[in-house]
């Protein structure tokens, strides 16, 4: 590596550091909670790694512990990914103008973009002085990753050292996936918005779940909510439009 | 689930995300224009998949008999009190999974 190349690298870090600074905290702890979670189904370090390295989505890897400790449903694996992350297609759509470039850092952009590195991207619309923006982008997501990958990594040493320890009694720990859940349902419903969607989704859970069992519900209910938001469309449209002011679904 | 069952749902799930994130791309990347179903699809269904997924979790909550899911009450009322009075993440999960785990314990 020439030194030129080597000082714009760390000029790149250096300018990038800082802004992550916000998702380093919630990550670290986050991925950390992840990796007890998924060491206590009996993965250690090496599946958080393989996760967070290949798969790198908060929700949907929490979600994704549930779906190792069930029987293998790779359709149900794949609709489940496909639904939790659908809210990323607004931000590819949100960066579409943004990232008309070619640049060989876009595969990477474009793989890591979380919710954490578009918030990001939205916050400092523009890199400090002589910083290429998407150098600035690429180093922003590469960033976020290891801290991702640091604290799943770090979650997982400690809970399964925390397994062989005979005192240690992890039931009850997956509870951590339902309390984020949770925590994330009330988030967004203090936002105001997309509460009727909310209730679609809780509700029709609930019916799939009471007619199908436990067993067969999740892809029943996935088909029923995008079936009813479907029905629902024009009504759920003209409220979201009258809370903001303005149509967004144009 | 075997490791090789594990191995391949974790890359399904790879290839899934990755998909949600390159469609946009792949698809309007040419300055056409996105579908409206889309935009209220990807708008309205992470807050439907989020109260789908609270379900998911409590799929296994027998509220019909002992301890009729009191340990689950007791947990989500506890993440949701932390959470509206902290405004937190972290210390809403870390509570709501402790009192359910010491109410598992104490209850049942």
């Amino acid at each position: 590596m020439t030194s030129s190349k080597r000082a714009s690298i760390q000029a790149n870090i250096r300018a990038a550091l800082p802004a992550t600074v916000p998702v380093l905290t919630s990550y670290v702890p986050l991925g950390a909670a992840f990796g007890v979670l998924l060491a206590s189904q009996g993965y250690g370090a090496g599946w958080a790694a393989f996760m967070s390295v290949a798969v790198f989505a908060g929700s949907m890897q929490f979600a994704g512990v549930g779906l190792l400790t069930s029987p293998f449903d790779p359709v149900s694996a794949a609709l489940l990914t496909l639904m939790i992350n659908a809210r990323h297609l607004f931000y590819g759509l949100a960066m579409l103008e943004r990232w008309r470039d070619r640049d060989s850092t876009k595969p990477y952009r474009v793989f890591a973009l979380t919710d954490e590195s578009f918030s990001l991207y939205i916050a400092h619309p523009d890199p400090p002085d002589g910083v290429e923006p998407r150098a600035f982008e690429f180093w922003i997501a590469l960033l976020n990753q290891c801290y991702w990958v640091a604290g799943s990594v770090a979650g997982a040493v400690i809970g399964t050292a925390m397994q062989s320890n005979p005192r240690f009694d992890p039931a009850g720990i997956d509870f951590s996936m339902t309390a984020l859940f949770l925590v994330i349902f009330l988030d967004q419903w203090r936002g105001g918005k997309g509460r009727s969607a909310a209730l679609v989704g809780l509700g029709s859970a609930l019916l799939c779940l009471l007619a199908f069992g436990e067993s067969w519900f999740l892809i029943a209910a996935m088909v029923m909510i995008v079936g009813v938001l479907a029905l629902l469309r024009p009504a759920i449209s003209k409220r979201d439009s009258e809370r903001n002011g303005e149509s967004c679904d144009a | 689930m075997t490791n090789v069952q594990a191995a391949v749902t974790i890359m399904i799930m790879a290839a899934c995300t990755v998909a949600t994130r390159a469609l946009p791309f792949v698809l309007f990347g040419g300055g056409k224009r996105t579908p409206r179903i889309v935009l209220y699809l990807g708008r309205t269904l992470p807050y439907a998949i989020i109260g789908m997924l609270i379900v998911y979790c409590l799929r296994g909550v027998r509220p019909l008999t002992w301890p009729h899911a009191l340990p689950e009450l007791i947990g989500l009322a506890v993440t949701a009190t932390t959470y509206l009075t902290s405004k937190r993440t972290l210390p809403a999960v870390l509570g709501g999974t402790i009192a359910y785990m010491a109410a598992l314990r104490i209850i049942v």
